[in-house]
């Protein structure tokens, strides 16, 4: 399958910013180390998207319980389980910053995830090969 | 002018021009001026998109919310914090990968298409206008509490939206993204501490929220509203939207929405924000598409902690000020039976209560650096739309780096004129009968809009690989006019659930938007290209390049 150089059009940091030495060394080999194919890409994107829906349906849930709690069950507005404050306020007053912080975290570990072991394989075959073509630092 | 007000002033235009001059941009480069040099760090940017996020209508607009409709009001602040949910899930980082300036112009590339851009540029100056306006709504309030004078024969009001927004304008047209940054960044956290100082000394002095809850929920919810007449305040109780014909109560739900108006303005504000132009235009500068998302996990943190501190100061400002209006006469003035005329000076009015002028000179100061912070973001994103979207792509292709920029100066004074003119012909008493918390309102339309028109079809163009230009077109325009036609005839429909529904109409406009832009775009031709987009979208090569060139930068450091 023909590899595919990706190319970001978004200016890149300016050189001076960079230790010259090393700038040059990162420059040296870009071809390599920016490749993601498209059928690598596509399976990450279905992945991502999966997650993407699986979170969002749990999000909207989250959303729609409270009217929906409100209106069918007494002990949502009526009961007191925390400082005398009732199931639904402690909801609306702090319980839902928390889900969703913790939706948050779930879906971004996830994703990273996801594409740390589904994109980049290119890039390793190429960083193996470079290191065999150096030497066989892999034998040590 | 006390000396208080003099020194919280000072303080505020010392932060804000020393701040920007400091981190000035170095030079005539539209990289830098529009998006920091893409380099702004996950925790930097995480403080600079609260500070861009967190306006007048969150610092003022929540807590005066839940003053006035209890648990209702705090509708607002679940919304404001749930959309940047789906930002997490949906946009940040592929939209980061994606590149570019400005959302117009992610579009415009996108789609391949000039018209999809400069519809795009309409709808985002649309949704810029709306959300600006309020917060120089915000400035003059401040500065009318604070000051109470005004300067060369003008209103304190009038004085307050002028200097406020002359402040931010300058300071964006010369510091750029850079200075906006981090002005933004030290601004959030300046508006942090004034919120946990505020919950710190009401709790210290005996507040216990349950028991404040439960004590003002034992009397019907009632608040001032003038005669019939006009001339006299006297306080009228709330309706139950909830349960008709029992009494509205502070604890309850109903105190302003029925269930389908609660749900409505949620998934309104929820979807707005992945569409608001100041707000995504942020993740343009992080160096990579991994730190844009987390970069919104720690949002989600910050601005989680920041709502429940400001509905906590809200229902703290419901108990704390009937039994302080004895003995201070000036408090008497602002309020009917210990209940204030204005909500949004519920958090003033407590931060005088407890720190007397430094208080409220500290509080002010937080007002005014929350709409100055988002003004500052709202200002740069116009930037962007006019200077790069239009100017540099349309007006003038051969335009030098200094010429791009400076067209980036002179539109953001233009934009602060228009919206400081605005915000005076609107002067808050000409609504305040009608809509409770004005500055949350208004912020409502731009969320409307934004979440109508900009969200499905950004959703649609990163997940749906057929979207094609006409198709994002036709969304464009469908959810913006849609949305402006409900939200402005919700005023006058008389049956609740649907002016509810027409005053936050993304749950009806949004699906609308969705389903024009999948028909349209299965009769038309998706564009040129779409491998190539989808592969840096949704890919992370640039991402591990820019990884890699972050080690070696550090390497090269650690080895001198």
């Amino acid at each position: 399958m023909p590899a595919e150089v990706v190319r970001h059009s978004s200016p890149a940091p300016t050189p001076e910013d960079f230790d010259a030495e090393r700038a040059s060394e990162a420059d040296a080999s870009p071809d390599t180390e920016v490749r993601d194919t498209p059928a690598e890409v596509d399976a990450a994107f279905r992945a991502q998207r999966g997650i993407a829906l699986a979170y969002f349906l749990v999000f909207l849930v989250l959303v729609a319980a409270f009217p929906v709690l409100t209106m069918t069950l007494q002990w949502w507005t009526g009961a007191r389980v925390f400082g005398e404050l009732s199931p639904g306020f402690v909801a609306a007053a702090g319980g839902l910053y928390l889900a969703f912080a913790v939706i948050g975290i779930a879906a971004a570990r996830l994703s990273a995830s996801v594409e740390s072991r589904m994109l980049g394989g290119q890039q390793e075959l190429d960083v193996h090969a470079d290191r065999t073509a150096l030497g066989g630092e892999e034998l040590r | 002018m006390t000396s208080t007000a003099v020194v919280t002033l000072a303080v505020v235009l010392i932060i804000a021009l020393g701040v920007s001059f400091i981190s000035r941009p170095r030079g005539p480069s539209t990289v830098d001026f529009y998006l920091a040099g893409q380099r702004v760090g996950v925790m930097t940017n995480s403080w600079a998109i609260c500070g861009d996020y967190l306006s007048a209508a969150s610092f003022l607009g929540v807590a005066a919310a839940v003053y006035v409709s209890g648990l209702d009001g705090a509708w607002y602040a679940v919304g404001f914090a749930a959309g940047f949910v789906p930002v997490l899930l949906l946009i940040a980082a592929p939209l980061r990968r994606f590149g570019e300036f400005s959302l117009a112009d992610f579009l415009g590339r996108r789609m391949d298409s000039d018209p999809v851009r400069l519809a795009s540029v309409g709808v985002v100056q649309l949704v810029i206008l709306c959300y600006l306006v309020p917060q120089s709504v915000g400035g003059g309030i401040t500065w009318e509490l604070l000051v109470g004078q005004g300067l060369l024969g003008l209103s304190p009001y009038a004085t307050g939206v002028l200097l406020s927004t002359a402040v931010v304008a300058v300071v964006v047209a010369f510091g750029g993204m850079r200075g906006t940054t981090w002005n933004q960044a030290v601004q959030f956290l300046l508006l942090f501490a004034a919120l946990v100082w505020l919950a710190v000394v009401v709790t210290a002095d005996g507040f216990r929220y349950g028991e404040a809850v439960q004590s003002l929920s034992e009397a019907p919810l009632a608040n001032p509203a003038l005669d019939a007449d006009g001339q006299a305040w006297t306080l009228t109780e709330e309706t139950n939207h909830m349960h008709p014909g029992e009494p509205a109560l502070f604890g309850e739900p109903g105190a302003r929405y029925g269930p389908l108006g609660q749900v409505a303005l949620v998934v309104t504000l929820g979807l707005g924000t992945a569409g608001l132009p100041h707000v995504m235009n942020r993740y343009f500068t992080s160096p990579t598409g991994k730190a844009a998302r987390t970069t919104t996990v720690w949002v989600l943190v910050l601005i989680g902690a920041f709502y429940a501190m400001a509905i906590m100061l809200g229902t703290a400002a419901r108990d704390i000020i009937p039994d302080a209006v004895a003995g201070r006469p000036w408090l008497q003035e602002l309020t009917v039976n210990g209940v204030l005329h204005t909500p949004e000076h519920a958090l003033p009015v407590l931060g005088r209560i407890y720190g007397e002028q430094t208080g409220l000179g500290l509080i002010a100061a937080a007002a005014l650096i929350a709409a100055m912070s988002t003004v500052a973001g709202l200002l740069l994103a116009s930037a962007a739309t006019w200077g790069h979207d239009v100017y540099e792509r349309h007006i003038n292709p051969r335009a030098t780096q200094r010429q791009a920029v400076w067209v980036g100066r002179i539109t953001t004074l233009l934009g602060a004129a228009l919206a400081a003119g605005l915000a005076i012909a609107l002067r808050p008493e000409a609504f305040a009968p009608a809509m409770p918390s004005l500055v949350a309102t208004m912020v409502t339309w731009a969320f409307a809009v934004a979440g109508s028109a900009l969200t499905p079809v950004l959703v649609l163009a990163i997940w749906w690989h057929r979207t094609t230009a006409a198709a994002s077109l036709a969304g464009l325009l469908t959810g913006a006019l849609l949305s402006v036609s409900m939200f402005l005839t919700a005023g006058l429909i008389e049956t609740v659930w649907l002016r509810e529904l027409l005053a936050a109409p993304t749950l009806v406009v949004a699906p609308i938007t969705v389903a024009v832009v999948v028909l349209v775009s299965l009769r038309t031709r998706p564009p040129d290209g779409v491998q190539a987009h989808w592969v840096r979208m949704h890919g992370t090569a640039a991402d591990r390049r820019a990884e890699r060139m972050a080690r070696l930068t550090r390497g090269g450091v650690d080895a001198r």
